[in-house]
């Protein structure tokens, strides 16, 4: 676990689709700088926080959801293993 | 955690039925459309049924998820409003049409309205009825685009007349039954026909940009006994959200429903009603709309008068009924844009769909939702229209900070 970035991202009060759109920004531009960024986001936007997961699949990210209050998500996006920038 | 708002979701709900109930005094079909509208609004904050997303993720993330579900609804409405009219006009090629269906123009009208409407609707995140029920979810942007909508009607209706003089007076009303021999089973073929096109063409198109949505795994419930399998179906209902083919389904029925106690479903009538009232009451009244009383559709019906119209039940039902299911799957938040240009996209894509949803007589409702399975070519041709403005407004917002 040397020096992970974390890019951190509270995304709440906006709706969809800026999370989702800010979130997938984040993980094309976490491609460009070096391997094993991981990317949190903060939001309260139901629609966009089921969407995410799907969109980070097919950049190759993995994503794991948590509730952290009512309509509040915190979800950290990590790039899947053999993934080389 | 916080079961205050399953009281308030209960008490907004014996509210709102005891509000059908006095409506109901008045007027024995208010009631009904009143619950209708509730449902409407339930049925789309459930399922998160978003115009605005069916048509701008195609664009935006490549995604028909939303527009899939759309098509389901349109095939059960064309179904339900296909008996419905051919009750009322057994012949259709005689040339008369069914009063209450929303047959609207087809022209310049609809390509400049829908191409407004699709921008303004990417612009603001969410259509009329989408702003509606995020309103009712604590979305304040919402509240800001449905002002802007007001206004753009306002506006719309001052210079409705020119539109018609010059632009709408002359485009055909095309309502495909009594065209070229179809009849009803031919025209209903031809729109399904047209749906199952379009399911493949987002389909293709989907496949194209890579996006693919496989089952994630949700929380498996525990479903054996009487009440865990009571728990798991109010979770299914009233706490995760609903697929969008549920949804789509769901709304086409309640649209077939609304159209047998009076009308098909729309939501711009009722705004347009609130902003022609705000305009007599600052002394701007527009003039008296030429052509429309013998359109029908959304704005045919802004001349009701008296609070608690037809529209007024199915419109602002919605709210209550968006909330209720907001409050009990505890999405209710109030949510304020930290960033001023939200409010600047709010306000101006609510005009620009105020004034398109004015000028083509229906917002993504009333001249989309409720206009195909009417059978008529406006519908479609909105549609396209929608779907132009859209894929610029995508181009819009992804330059936008």
């Amino acid at each position: 676990m040397t020096d992970l970035k974390r890019l951190e991202m509270d995304l709440r009060g906006e709706a969809c689709p800026v999370p989702t759109v800010k979130t997938i920004d984040a993980i094309k531009q976490s491609g460009r700088n070096e391997a094993g960024e991981t990317v949190v986001v903060q939001l309260d936007d139901a629609v966009c926080a089921s969407d995410i997961p799907y969109q980070a699949g097919t950049l190759g990210h993995s994503s794991k959801t948590t509730k952290t209050g009512d309509s509040e998500w915190e979800i950290i996006l990590t790039p899947n293993a053999g993934r080389k920038s | 955690m916080m079961p205050s708002q399953y009281v308030v979701a209960v008490l907004v709900l014996i509210g709102s039925v005891v509000m059908a109930y006095l409506m109901s005094k008045t007027d024995p079909v208010l009631g009904p459309l009143w619950l209708l509208g509730m449902g409407a609004g339930f049925t789309l904050q459930r399922s998160r049924f978003c115009f605005a997303s069916a048509f701008r993720d195609l664009f935006l993330f490549g995604s028909a998820r939303t527009m899939k579900g759309i098509l389901v609804g349109l095939s059960v409405a064309t179904a339900g409003f296909t008996l419905l009219m051919f009750s009322e006009i057994p012949f259709p090629q005689f040339g008369a049409t069914p009063v209450e269906a929303h047959i609207l123009p087809v022209g310049i009208s609809t390509v400049v309205g829908g191409s407004m409407f699709g921008l303004g609707m990417v612009l603001s995140g969410g259509c009329v009825s989408g702003s509606l029920y995020r309103m009712a979810e604590g979305y304040v942007g919402s509240w800001v685009s449905i002002a802007g909508v007001v206004i753009g009607l306002g506006i719309m209706s001052q210079t409705w007349n020119w539109w018609w003089d010059n632009v709408i007076s002359n485009e055909p009303r095309i309502w495909l039954p009594g065209e070229l021999g179809l009849g009803y089973a031919g025209a209903a073929a031809l729109t399904i026909a047209g749906l199952v096109g379009a399911f493949f063409l987002v389909t293709w198109w989907e496949a194209r940009s890579g996006l693919s949505m496989p089952d994630l795994g949700g929380e498996d419930e525990p479903d054996e006994t009487f009440s865990e399998k009571l728990s798991a179906i109010w979770k299914r209902v009233f706490v995760r959200g609903w697929s969008a083919p549920m949804g789509g389904a769901v709304l086409g029925g309640i649209g077939v429903l609304m159209y047998m106690a009076h009308m098909p479903f729309g939501v711009t009538g009722e705004l347009m009603r609130f902003s022609s009232l705000g305009m007599e009451t600052l002394n701007v009244a527009p003039p008296e709309p030429l052509g429309l009383s013998n359109i029908g559709g959304c704005a045919g019906r802004s001349t009701e008068s008296g609070l608690f119209g037809h529209t007024f039940a199915i419109t602002v039902g919605l709210l209550p009924g968006a909330f209720i299911g907001a409050l009990f799957a505890r999405e209710f938040k109030i949510r304020i844009p930290k960033s001023p240009t939200r409010y600047f996209q709010a306000l101006g894509g609510g005009v620009l769909m105020g004034y398109g949803s004015g000028l083509a007589i229906g917002c993504t409702i009333g001249a989309f939702f409720s206009s195909i399975p009417s059978l008529s070519v406006s519908g479609w041709l909105f549609a396209v229209a929608i779907a132009g403005g859209a894929a610029v407004g995508v181009q819009v917002i992804k330059r936008i900070p």
